[in-house]
């Protein structure tokens, strides 16, 4: 509450210094949030992928803030719009390349905002167990993916990644039973510029109905590493990139395969409290199209 | 006075920086869509393991292969229902390129 009151007293010439620092440097998603099933084999799959969210509120450290009071009344809310492009293409039964790119929008009311291309990935993912040729054993698929920095400006305060390179290593594992499925996926980023490495899992289940139609629900985890804090002992502003970000999400989705070759989805997701360093999303909405060739 | 402006600029400018830092950390979007042959697929590749190939089933524990799949699609194995076979047949034809 101490610090709360500081920043409610500081001078507006403060908070615009303040604001026009170029320091923040954030944590870009990536592709973690797979499906341990590849692509058909031969199939080239296009995806397209609108995503729209918006925080009124943020953690400093574990301390939940307004947006209001962070900006100095500059703005109420972060707005982010992201729309990505996936590419899947299977080899095999067994290999699929997968890659994305995209481009973004970060809007925090009238203290910063900035767009560019986000940050891209490029890589495989390998099934090297198939539930349905062992017998009782789940499907196991492991996926390798370079993370390529985005063209946005990383030192900003509305910066869309922390524009670093990096490497992803994931292990998913899936079971059906009928139209039931259950998955599971971890993994781990590594990236360059002293960004620490970060794990991430996700529970998910899915229903399919209907014959065209599914449903999902998830739950989702991520931790970079360390123990420093926004704030807190040791930090400085040059040190934004080695904090030690929180962050769980529970996703909802629902499917429909209009057609043999392309289907649509609707997504929904909202953080949950206890996050660490990130912003707490109200509401983060989806839509997807996806056709094969 | 000095001090507590300092404090209070660089406690400004740690928490502006927070609303950037924090846009992005976490895959935000939900999975992708996924079309009707690939949800296909995956459960054609379920009704053979438990439909066609399970211990108690018309041809138990037969290896697939591409004659297999010819035959399979050619004639529809009994007990299937119409999404289960449409499954199946999906299935094979995109695996073995039939």
């Amino acid at each position: 509450m101490k610090s709360l009151q500081l920043i409610k007293t500081t001078k507006p010439g403060t908070r615009l210094i303040a604001l026009l620092a170029t320091v923040a440097l954030p944590l870009v998603a990536q592709a973690e949030g797979g499906s341990p099933w590849l692509p058909i084999p031969g199939q080239v799959l296009l995806g397209v992928q609108h995503t729209t969210q918006s925080a009124d509120s943020a953690f400093v450290g574990a301390m939940e803030v307004p947006v209001r009071t962070i900006t100095g009344g500059a703005a109420t809310a972060y707005k982010r719009a992201t729309t990505t492009v996936r590419l899947s293409y299977g080899f095999s039964d067994a290999l699929a390349l997968e890659g994305s790119v995209g481009h973004g929008r970060v809007k925090v009311g009238s203290a910063d905002s900035d767009s560019g291309s986000t940050d891209s990935t490029l890589g495989l993912a390998w099934r090297v167990l198939d539930e349905f040729d062992s017998p009782g054993a789940p499907t196991v698929t492991l996926r390798a993916l370079a993370i390529i920095k985005g063209s946005y400006d990383g030192l900003r305060l509305a910066a869309l990644g922390n524009q670093q390179n990096g490497v992803e290593l994931a292990l998913l594992v899936g079971k059906q039973w009928g139209g039931i499925g259950l998955w599971a996926e971890a993994g781990v980023q590594d990236r360059s510029g002293g960004v620490p490495n970060a794990n991430f899992y996700e529970l998910g289940a899915k229903a399919s109905f209907a014959g065209s139609l599914s449903a999902s629900l998830s739950y989702a985890n991520k931790k970079y590493g360390g123990d420093l804090d926004i704030g807190g002992p040791g930090f400085s502003p040059a040190r934004f990139q080695q904090v030690r970000a929180e962050r769980e999400l529970v996703k909802a989705s629902l499917g429909w395969g209009f057609a043999s070759n392309q289907g649509v989805s609707l997504g929904w997701a909202q953080a949950l409290s206890g996050g660490r360093n990130t912003n707490k999303d109200d509401q983060i909405v989806s839509v997807s199209y996806t056709i094969g060739f | 006075m000095k001090t507590n402006t300092l404090r209070r600029a660089a406690l400004a400018l740690t928490w502006a920086c927070t609303a950037g830092f924090s846009m992005a950390s976490g895959t935000d979007g939900a999975a992708g869509a996924e079309t009707g042959d690939t949800a296909a697929y995956n459960r054609g590749k379920a009704v053979f393991a438990t439909k066609v190939a399970c211990p108690s089933c018309p041809m138990p524990g037969k290896s697939l292969d591409a004659a297999l799949a010819r035959e399979l699609t050619a004639k529809k194995p009994p007990a299937l229902n119409a999404d289960e076979a449409r499954a199946l047949d999906v299935y094979l034809k995109r695996r073995f390129k039939l």
